[in-house]
């Protein structure tokens, strides 16, 4: 079958109608396969092409191009803008990655939690935390974090730059800065590579976050069919994806959420998620969850009274944010289950047939008497078939897997020696 | 300008002390010039020794509460450290090591001191960084949150203790208050004021009963009072001046090993001290005045219980009470600005053994809480809480 919706960036002509491209599938579709149309409505406006669901346009997916870099922490980039991985800062965060110095007690580093071989993420629900302690919410993929304006799942840090020692100083790692600054400091090599790369070893730990958000931004996904697809090689995803892809932006309507670029608004909804078993039977994930909640400083009928995470409500305290969370891009998803912010569903089948039945129970609702449950979602009524397209579909998001050498760190001399 | 050295008095009741500090303080801006200028004069003469005074004790229940807080390692950050850990109960509730160990992936840099009498102490910590005057609380605080001691969040330690429904009650019996920062470290500040030496010979001495010293520990005090000068500094009802002096103790070598060395060096870069990425020796009180004439001094410590808290000094490097005699009579170590108090006693064996024989009389009774009554076995355990419905 041929692709129906064209998406190469140099098309400069006007697309075809609307109703031609309906028409023309179903003349083709009606001889092959009568129990699938093309559902999805394409527009064009200002030579970019959206999709229109319920009476809105929703940008269309995008081939990823560079990560942008910031301004106040440059890398070096090849002719074509990719950050290249020879690089003072890049060498130095991918040591600095592994670092457990980068933590209370020495024993944990970024890697942790972010481990290569599952997605540079974590395949348990519920993410790791310091010894003694846990976490809260699912570990996320580091790969393609350089191209999200909004990290951790309510967004609250804007820049890898910062997302990084809100995780290692907060529940993750429980690190402090002068002493990570002093152990640092003791490791001669170190001292060297801080010099080289920011000209000076005096500030490493804020350094240290820089580095190692340099090395993240070689840590991109951009071959996955999806991408070679959308920059134009039609073979790119079999018969089946193609379908899924006109779910995606169709009946399904995935794309309301999951669009552009990065196949994220990164804008925030509550989907009314199931809550996650082990908070009610484990004790220590009660109290990673409850010592997040009283951190946050929540109202104390709030506080009591939640037994699921409210996202986005602990950052604003605003009753309307109550249980959203910022929508995940799709790249990378193959190695990353399980989904969503508390893990709870293992496949991307649960994840679809979630969809289809219009999402869950609201458990804002259950627990304060309102909803926050966003109106996008309502049953999907897609077929067996159909959802099998779907799966097949967000299956072509992933691209190869990224592994690289686990680094030697160098060690700190048994003794300091002071001149 | 301020010189925190000038406002120190000894104590002789902890609430009275309490009570001139805060005049002291507010009349710092006009009164220091006169307190400078009475510093630099002769040496005060020192305050009589005192026995200790009766005090009176927080309830049973928050005394209960804090000793089994000060037990608990799930106090700290990796759950894997307690106040007793530094703080042993068997070595005098201090650390037996020369150098205190630390949160794990650290170590310190110093001795632990013992917490015994702590109540009396006008400053905290050999650099003297706290206040004293009974503020126990504080100063647990701070051990509970450095991130060489406990490293821990009190937020997220309250949310613990929420979990373990023992300690819920317990908190609501000593307090009427659930488990939260404030009220944790109160339970450890009340569990720490009943740590006051019982029964010492001195004391029972100094109240009247002549045969509480034998005939060498009553030559002892005469020669600490008079030929060996301790009173000088060791003074008072703590036999402690509260004020920062240079000895001249030799640098523990073991302080450049570098998990010491990073503690050391983090510490003095969080303490805002002057040039922190050289030290080639502690700083000691310098990190909290900034003043060099104060680099390399510790607060005097207390001598009560000092039978039982070897090693000696805040670096441990004296082994022994006889090591400590043996230091002084040889007139201390090298220091450029090592106090001028301190010289050559010319002591005779005779009279460092008698010496020794009276600092040995400064200890009381054991007060028979034991550290295997506080293993992890016997904690109170973590249940899961209701949870989805309730408003807890």
């Amino acid at each position: 079958m041929r692709k129906l919706i064209d998406t190469k960036r140099d098309e400069s002509g006007p697309a075809l109608s609307l109703s031609a491209r309906v028409a023309i599938a179903g003349l083709l579709l009606c001889f092959i396969a009568p129990a699938t149309a093309e559902t999805a409505v394409a527009v064009m406006k200002d030579g970019k092409q959206f999709f229109e669901i319920d009476g809105e346009l929703f940008p269309a997916l995008e081939p990823l191009g560079p990560p942008p870099i910031p301004r106040d922490n440059p890398q070096t980039v090849d002719e074509e803008g990719w950050p290249v991985e020879d690089d003072p800062k890049v060498k130095l965060g991918r040591l600095l990655f592994f670092e457990p110095a980068l933590s209370g007690d020495g024993s944990v580093s970024c890697q942790t939690c972010h481990v290569q071989g599952a997605g540079w993420a974590l395949n348990s629900a519920i993410s790791r935390s310091y010894p003694g302690q846990s976490h809260w919410r699912n570990s996320q993929s580091v790969v393609n974090a350089a191209y999200m304006s909004k990290l951790f799942w309510d967004g609250h840090t804007r820049s890898l730059e910062t997302q990084a020692p809100s995780a290692a100083q907060g529940i993750a790692g429980n690190g402090k800065v002068p002493m990570m600054t002093a152990r640092l400091q003791m490791v001669p090599e170190y001292v060297e590579m801080f010099t080289k790369a920011f000209g000076s070893a005096r500030n490493p730990v804020m350094d240290a976050w820089r580095a190692i958000s340099a090395f993240e931004r070689t840590l991109t996904s951009v071959d996955s069919p999806v991408d070679e697809y959308l920059r134009g090689d039609d073979e790119a995803l079999d018969e089946a994806q193609v379908r899924g892809l006109d779910l995606f932006n169709g009946k399904a309507r995935c794309i309301m959420c999951h669009n552009g670029r990065l196949a994220s608004d990164e804008k925030f909804y509550n989907l009314g998620l199931p809550r996650q078993p082990l908070f009610s039977e484990i004790h220590k994930n009660q109290i990673g969850f409850r010592s997040q909640n009283y951190s946050a400083g929540m109202p104390e009928y709030v506080f009591r009274a939640t037994k699921s995470d409210l996202g986005l409500y602990p950052r604003t305290h605003n009753k309307e944010d109550m249980g959203k969370f910022r929508t995940q891009p799709l790249r990378y998803i193959e190695y990353t289950p399980p989904y969503y912010h508390n893990g709870v569903m293992d496949d991307l089948y649960e994840v679809v047939e979630f969809y289809n039945e219009g999402g869950g129970d609201d458990y804002v609702l259950a627990d304060f008497g309102f909803t926050t449950k966003t109106d996008r979602l309502q049953p999907l009524n897609l077929t067996e078939e159909e959802i099998e397209d779907l799966v097949a579909f967000l299956e072509g998001f992933s691209g190869e897997e990224i592994l690289i050498e686990v680094p030697i760190l160098p060690k700190p001399p048994t003794r300091v020696s002071i001149k | 300008m301020r010189d925190k050295q000038d406002r120190r008095r000894n104590v002789t009741v902890a609430g009275a002390n309490l009570q001139r500090r805060r005049i002291a303080q507010g009349s710092a801006v006009v009164g220091s010039a006169l307190l400078f200028l009475a510093s630099v004069g002769a040496a005060a003469a020192p305050a009589a020794l005192a026995p200790l005074p009766d005090v009176e004790l927080p309830s049973e229940p928050k005394v209960r509460l804090g000793r089994h807080l000060f037990f608990d390692k799930r106090l700290s950050g990796d759950a894997d450290r307690s106040c007793a850990d530094c703080h042993v109960p068997e070595t005098g509730w201090a650390n037996s090591d020369p150098l205190s160990i630390g949160y794990p992936g650290t170590l310190h840099y110093r001795n632990a001191k013992t917490v015994m009498n702590a109540r009396f102490a006008e400053y905290f910590y050999w650099d003297g960084r706290l206040d004293g005057g009974n503020d126990l609380s504080t100063q647990a605080r701070d051990s509970m949150t450095d991130a060489h001691f406990l490293s821990s969040d009190g937020r997220v330690i309250g949310q613990r203790l929420k979990n373990i429904p023992v300690y819920v009650k317990l908190f609501e019996e000593a307090y009427g208050k659930e488990p939260y920062f404030g009220v944790i470290i109160k339970a450890i500040g009340d569990f720490e004021k009943t740590l006051v030496s019982k029964n010492v010979p001195f004391d029972n001495f100094l109240k009247g009963d002549k045969n509480a010293l034998s005939a060498a520990a009553k030559q002892g005090l005469e020669l600490f009072q008079g030929k060996a000068n301790c009173i000088q500094c060791h003074d008072g009802m703590m036999l402690s001046d509260s004020k920062a002096h240079a000895t001249g103790v030799p640098v523990n070598p073991d302080i450049f090993e570098v998990k010491r060395y990073a503690t050391l060096r983090a510490q003095q870069m969080f303490l805002g001290t002057p040039n922190y990425y050289n030290l080639k020796q502690d700083p000691g009180y310098f990190a909290v005045e900034k003043d060099t004439k104060y680099f390399g001094t510790f607060v005097t410590p207390s001598l009560r219980e000092v039978s039982k808290t070897a090693p000696y000094m805040h670096n441990g490097m004296l082994p022994t009470l006889e090591a400590v005699v043996a230091f002084y009579n040889d007139g201390g170590g090298k220091a450029k600005n090592k106090d001028p108090l301190i010289k050559p006693l010319g002591l005779s064996d005779a009279e460092k053994t008698a010496l020794v024989a009276f600092l040995k009389t400064l200890s009381g009774d054991d007060l028979g809480i034991r550290s295997a009554d506080y293993t992890e076995d016997k904690w109170p355990q973590y249940e899961v809480l209701e949870w989805v419905g309730k408003d807890n």
